[in-house]
């Protein structure tokens, strides 16, 4: 066995475990039609290996076969196309292509048709003699694989990125092994040339190998890249090979009289390969000792991009950001510094990597470069100009200004190329693609410290109105306590001077009273009413301070409003009596318990009373009862007295409230003002309501309802 | 004169520092038959309250040198009195006096609200207090 028969059976086992990752990783319909082309090439393969291998007679046969088995091959890859990924095809298009296919294979077997015999030379490859048939598969196999061809590339251009990806691998591979294997099995055998026919067979591995990768892995993008470069270095072995093997052939039988035999070409040929095999390897290598040794600046363009729009992105603070920019472009494009001035407002701010000596820059040394405009300027490509003095006194290789519009921020400032080299052209675009990069990204940094040192001045902004509030807030509650202290020592304080007066005017009127005219009577009775009167306006003003100041304390207990309102009537009863008035109490049938301040709901009873006492004219009647409505016990108080009219209704339980048809002229004693006001304002601490009811003329029914509450109470308790 | 005389053997303490109140608690009292003692200040008050002998005690709240509350804070402290006293009543000006309800926990036996009363009523308290039929 020779090199060819090995890479042949190379191929052969190749191909068929491809055949087989298809079959088993594969589904769909294409993929069982690309398995018939798989076993065309493992067939052809198969025959080309026996036919190289066996000795006259057999050969004959395996030579039919190997025409034979191709014959399918561009059958099944149109059948293929056609049906890629998934699609029906029309039945009778697929009966034709069978058909075809068929009978061009039948003409492969039948004897004398395609192939008429195989004459073994003592020198070089066995000869094929071709029968009339060869002509319809000459035809035949390159017109098959030309529509192969173009039905692919109707995929391509239809398909969605996925299938445009599949398919590109696909006619990658068609084209470069079906070229090959034309040239090489079908135009240089009918030219009477067979020493390269086995070439075909070993490039259809890699056709295989492209189809099967496109319909097995083609998302992954890194193997995809490796086997893009694998098919270029392929190629360009494949390249140097034919065209070194043709030249040493061309040069050997046709213009120098070289007698070169096949084991010399073929030894030669292997060289070739090797030659063309180490030379990426070799050239590598050298490259980097070249970069050692002369500090060549090498970059991958979008690598560098790609890495520093990854920095822009990564974060919002500034200094970090160009930190780990600078160190990175200065480290890949092998630059001796970086930095950015920025201008902000009068002041110069210098950012650059930690690592790294930045030249001092004075503010207005970087406004005159700024005003430069935004392509990149080059030390060396300036004309004698302050800007280039500016430069060469900052050690600037080269910069660019940054901002967008017509605002500038400052400048991207950089020294000079580590290797010494100016900067070349694959650097000036790099820097003015990172440009507006940077811009936006330092706009996006500098608006996100301003919102940063904004929220940070609310806050603070915020803290201290919060504690000017505190602190106000605490004022304003030392002042109501003063207030309340203040009313409550006022009011012991008058009182107890009231108290005198009150009690003296009495020791007079009882003593003296017999003795005292009826003018001087009347005039002591009203000093005695006025001092009276003080006394009850300084209690409810302390009254109503405390609940204006949320200070009054009740205490709750169960209480009988019933017994609560006969101490009142026993109070109020002589003076109702005095003015001619019938004070009645009705007696309840319910039971008439709450739970309340005993002497704050008198006040209340009492104030209603004494207000239905004063404002009902002789003869008149007050009556005090009680009803029971759902959960609460109302307590009523009518009299017979001027009523109210409707406009005064809003104001009667308002503070220092002065009705306008006041019932003053009907009660001797004018009231404080407070009090249906302060009964409101218990009643409304009991939880309870206050309503009145009044038709004038007729009279007013004052009703205050509290909550029962001990019902339930008393239940649990059972 | 049966009942005044029956009066007569009561004692009285009043503790005021209001001069004209005083006085006229005094005055009426006396009028009515009663023995009466006076104390102007908390200290005098809680000297004559330490000895004792006292049928009814009316005690003022707010008083100089030492409070009524003080005082009867004091009074329980302190070793019995020698002669047993009557009931204490606090003499207040408001209603609803804190100190009505502290008095309470200190043993006074009632209140008089000095500026609701006429001294007629006064009078009638006091006798309640001392179980005289009126």
């Amino acid at each position: 066995m020779d090199l060819a028969g090995f890479l042949v059976l190379l191929s052969l086992i190749v191909s068929f475990l491809l055949g087989l990752v298809v079959h088993f990783k594969a589904q769909g319909v294409s993929y069982r039609v690309f398995e018939v082309t798989v076993f065309g090439v493992v067939g052809w393969c198969l025959a080309m290996f026996l036919y190289r291998l066996v000795g006259p007679g057999p050969d004959l046969f395996w030579a039919r076969a190997l025409y034979f088995f191709p014959s399918f091959i561009p059958s099944a890859f149109v059948l293929f196309g056609l049906s890629f990924p998934d699609q029906p095809v029309n039945k009778w298009l697929i009966t034709l292509i069978v058909s075809i296919n068929l009978i061009v294979a039948f003409f492969c077997l039948v004897p004398g048709a395609v192939i008429v015999n195989v004459i073994t030379p003592s020198i070089g490859e066995k000869i094929i003699v071709f029968g009339w048939a060869y002509t319809l598969y000459l035809i035949y196999l390159p017109s098959f694989f030309t529509i192969s061809y173009f039905v692919l590339l109707k995929k391509y251009f239809t398909g969605s990125p996925r299938i445009k990806q599949q398919v590109l691998y696909v006619l990658l591979g068609l084209s470069v092994s079906s070229l090959i294997a034309i040239v090489s099995n079908l135009i240089l055998p009918t030219l009477g040339v067979f020493e390269f026919n086995w070439l075909g067979q070993v490039s259809a591995f890699f056709w295989m190998g492209c189809v099967t990768y496109a319909i097995v892995k083609h998302r992954l993008m890194d193997i995809r890249l490796v086997i893009a470069r694998a098919i270029s270095h392929f190629l360009l072995i494949a390249v140097l090979v034919t065209i070194y093997t043709f030249g040493i052939f061309l040069i050997s039988s046709l213009i120098l009289p070289l007698n070169m035999n096949f084991n010399q070409l073929t030894v030669s040929v292997i060289l070739t390969i090797l030659v063309a095999l180490s030379f990426q390897a070799l050239r590598r290598w050298l490259e980097k000792v070249t970069d050692k040794i002369f500090f060549k600046g090498h970059y991958v363009s979008e690598k560098l991009l790609t890495d520093l729009g990854q920095i822009i992105a990564s974060t919002l603070v500034l200094k970090t950001l160009t930190q780990k920019f600078f160190l990175e472009l200065t480290q890949q494009m092998k630059l001796s510094w970086g930095a950015l001035f920025l201008v902000k407002g009068q002041k110069v701010v210098w950012l650059n990597s930690k690592r790294q000596k930045t030249p001092e820059v004075s503010l207005s040394e970087v406004k005159e470069l700024v005003e430069t405009g935004k392509k990149l300027l080059i030390l060396e490509e300036l004309p004698e100009n302050k800007i280039k003095e500016i430069m060469r006194k900052l050690n600037i290789g080269a910069y660019i200004t940054l901002g967008a519009d017509k605002k500038n921020l400052g400048i991207l400032a950089l020294g000079g190329k580590s290797s010494g080299d100016v900067y070349s052209k694959q650097d000036i675009e790099v820097i003015e693609i990172l440009a507006p990069q940077l811009t936006v990204a330092i706009e996006n940094a500098q608006a996100y410290e301003k919102i940063q040192r904004f929220s940070d001045t609310l806050r603070k902004e915020v803290d201290r109105a919060t504690r000017k509030l505190q602190r106000a807030n605490i004022r304003l509650k030392e002042l109501s306590t003063l207030k309340d202290e203040f009313v409550s020592i006022a009011s012991h304080q008058l009182r107890t001077p009231m108290t005198a007066i009150k009690s003296y005017l009495w020791l007079v009127m009882r003593k003296k009273g017999k003795a005292l005219d009826s003018r001087n009577r009347r005039n002591l009775d009203r000093a005695y009413t006025s001092v009276e009167r003080m006394i009850v306006l300084v209690k409810d003003m302390l009254t109503v301070s405390r609940i204006e100041g949320k200070r009054l304390d009740l205490d709750m207990v169960e209480i009988d409003l019933h017994e609560l309102a006969k101490k009142v009537y026993q109070e109020l009863k002589i003076k109702a009596d005095e003015k001619d008035v019938r004070l009645v109490l009705e007696s309840p049938k319910i039971k008439t318990v709450v739970k309340a301040d005993q002497e704050r709901i008198r006040e209340v009873i009492q104030n209603l009373t004494d207000n239905a006492i004063k404002f009902t004219p002789k003869g008149g009647r007050a009556r005090i009862f009680f009803r029971k409505t759902d959960n609460r016990i109302e307590t009523s108080i009518s009299d017979t007295g001027a009523g109210i009219s409707k406009r005064d209704m809003p104001k009667l339980f308002q503070k220092f409230s002065r009705l306008e048809h006041s019932f003053s002229k009907i009660a001797e004693t004018p009231g404080t003002g407070l009090g249906l006001y302060i009964a409101k304002q218990i009643v409304g601490l009991h939880k309870g309501s206050i309503r009145v009811k009044s038709k004038v003329g007729k009279g007013s029914i004052f009703t205050f309802s509290l909550p029962r509450g001990w019902a339930r109470k008393n239940e649990t308790k059972r | 004169m049966k009942q005044k005389d029956k009066n007569g053997q009561k004692r009285i303490l009043i503790i005021e520092d209001e001069q004209y109140l005083r006085e006229l608690y005094q005055e009426i009292l006396e009028d009515e038959g009663f023995i009466i003692e006076t104390a102007s200040d908390g200290m005098d008050g809680y000297v004559k309250m330490a000895k004792g002998g006292y049928d009814l005690i009316l005690l003022d709240v707010m008083l100089p040198r030492m409070d009524g509350l003080e005082l009867l804070a004091k009074l329980r402290k302190g070793p019995k009195p020698k002669k047993t006293n009557g009931p204490i009543v606090l003499l207040t000006n408001l209603s609803k006096d804190m100190a009505i309800s502290k008095g309470k926990t200190l043993g006074i036996s009632g209140y008089l609200i000095k500026s609701d009363l006429t001294p007629g009523e006064i009078i009638e308290k006091v006798k309640g207090y001392l179980k005289i039929k009126i």
